[in-house]
């Protein structure tokens, strides 16, 4: 027997409620611009199922080429196409990025080859058509397989507590600052963005970056916040974060750390509190991808 | 990835870390995802055309079919409309506090910890 310590939903109550909200949406909209919905109609489109179209013309090429174009060395690369990755439920995304993970990692956290790290490249833009790398530039990690261990939440601004934080506060919160102080100077100066930057952090172990002395000044504004992508291979969770401290030592066995939330939404918040990770760098110049969970928007792409 | 050109402003991710409290069958979870981004799409397209003088509909609306990932919409709107990101960003803020209001009314009273 084992126990489910979920909390229980009536899930038809919560259905009905969402559908009824939808149809609110659907109604309002072809009450107050009937000619935007002619428009709709005459191109047989629904506008709720928007994503679905926008899918549609990715993976009939007419967009395809210039996503490509975007992404060095990726036509070089033998890995599925897009339209054969991306699958319509989360859970399915998960399992097929969850299974050519595993085909393509070691059983033991190692350094990576080039090659292997070029094929995750490919395999995380054919399932979400986002640029991860191993190295950005001339920088890079130490390792971008590794182990992930539980953090605690890191104090925002002064006076910042743990009850001050939406969830996890068992989790509790660490007495010193992360890697770039506080995230705002006060609590009014928080914005969401700041507040999704705690809620999403990573710790990575610049410390023992070779250069991170030779180019501290460099580094630390090239880590500062930085996004990365980070992927349980066992269940395929995949989740956006950003870097905001530095961290686990060496003698923890752990490469990296995660705020309680990352940690959670990776399905390590259990038992030993560490497990086995990809973390990549997002190349996301023009700042399209925000922190988060990724597969949710991915997985309504394609229903046709 | 078939992006829609306002998903940067569209900061919802909390409802789905908020369903992996329950206990959900992951059917009725991406039944539940389908429901509420056709749910964003639809308000955020009422909100745009409601700030969008009417002159202009059309012409966005060819834009937004041809590519609804192409960020140019958004120049193009900041241009032709006022505040058009923040407005986007409070209004997905809005349906993300109602959802997950909906959730917690949705929650059995009878709560205890289940066995299977």
């Amino acid at each position: 027997m084992t126990l489910n310590t979920k909390l229980p939903l009536d899930s038809p109550l919560l259905y009905s409620k969402l559908r009824y909200k939808n149809i609110l949406a659907e109604k309002t909209l072809k009450e107050l611009h009937p000619k935007a919905i002619e428009f709709f109609n005459q191109k047989k489109l629904n506008p709720g199922k928007i994503r679905e179209h926008a899918a549609r013309l990715l993976t009939s090429g007419a967009l395809a080429g210039s996503l490509l174009l975007t992404s060095p060395k990726m036509d070089s690369l033998k890995m599925p196409a897009l339209s054969s990755v991306v699958c319509v439920r989360p859970e399915d995304l998960q399992k097929t990025v969850s299974a050519q993970l595993k085909a393509i990692l070691p059983a033991k956290t190692e350094t990576l080859s080039e090659e292997k790290e070029r094929q995750i490249s490919q395999l995380l833009f054919n399932a979400y058509g986002i640029t991860a790398v191993a190295k950005l530039g001339d920088t890079r990690l130490n390792y971008v397989y590794g182990f992930m261990g539980a953090e605690q939440h890191l104090p925002r601004f002064p006076g910042d507590s743990v009850s001050f934080h939406d969830d996890y506060q068992k989790s509790g919160i660490t007495p010193g600052l992360g890697a770039w102080g506080y995230f705002a100077p006060s609590k009014q100066a928080l914005t969401p963005d700041l507040i999704d930057n705690e809620k999403y952090y990573v710790a990575v172990q610049t410390l023992y970056l070779s250069d991170w002395v030779a180019r501290f000044k460099y580094l630390s504004d090239f880590y500062k916040y930085r996004k990365v992508v980070v992927v349980n291979p066992e269940n395929g969770k995949t989740i956006v974060c950003d870097i905001a401290d530095s961290g686990p030592a060496w003698w923890t066995g752990k490469h990296f750390g995660g705020s309680p939330e990352v940690m959670a939404y990776l399905g390590l918040n259990v038992g030993m509190q560490k497990g086995k990770v990809i973390l990549y760098f997002l190349d996301d110049s023009e700042n399209n991808v925000s922190l988060g969970p990724l597969e949710y928007k991915q997985s309504l792409n394609q229903q046709s | 990835m078939a992006k829609i050109f306002y998903d940067h402003l569209v900061r919802i991710e909390e409802i789905f870390i908020e369903f992996e409290k329950y206990d959900v069958q992951e059917e009725e979870k991406a039944e539940f995802t389908s429901l509420i981004d056709e749910t964003v799409h639809e308000r955020l397209l009422n909100l745009i055309l409601l700030s969008l003088p009417s002159d202009f509909q059309e012409e966005f609306l060819t834009l937004f079919h041809q590519n609804p990932g192409n960020q140019e919409i958004i120049d193009y709107l900041k241009k032709q409309t006022i505040d058009i990101e923040e407005k986007i960003e409070k209004e997905a803020a809005k349906i993300k506090k109602e959802i997950l209001a909906d959730i917690k009314k949705s929650r059995k009273q009878d709560y205890q910890t289940i066995s299977k």
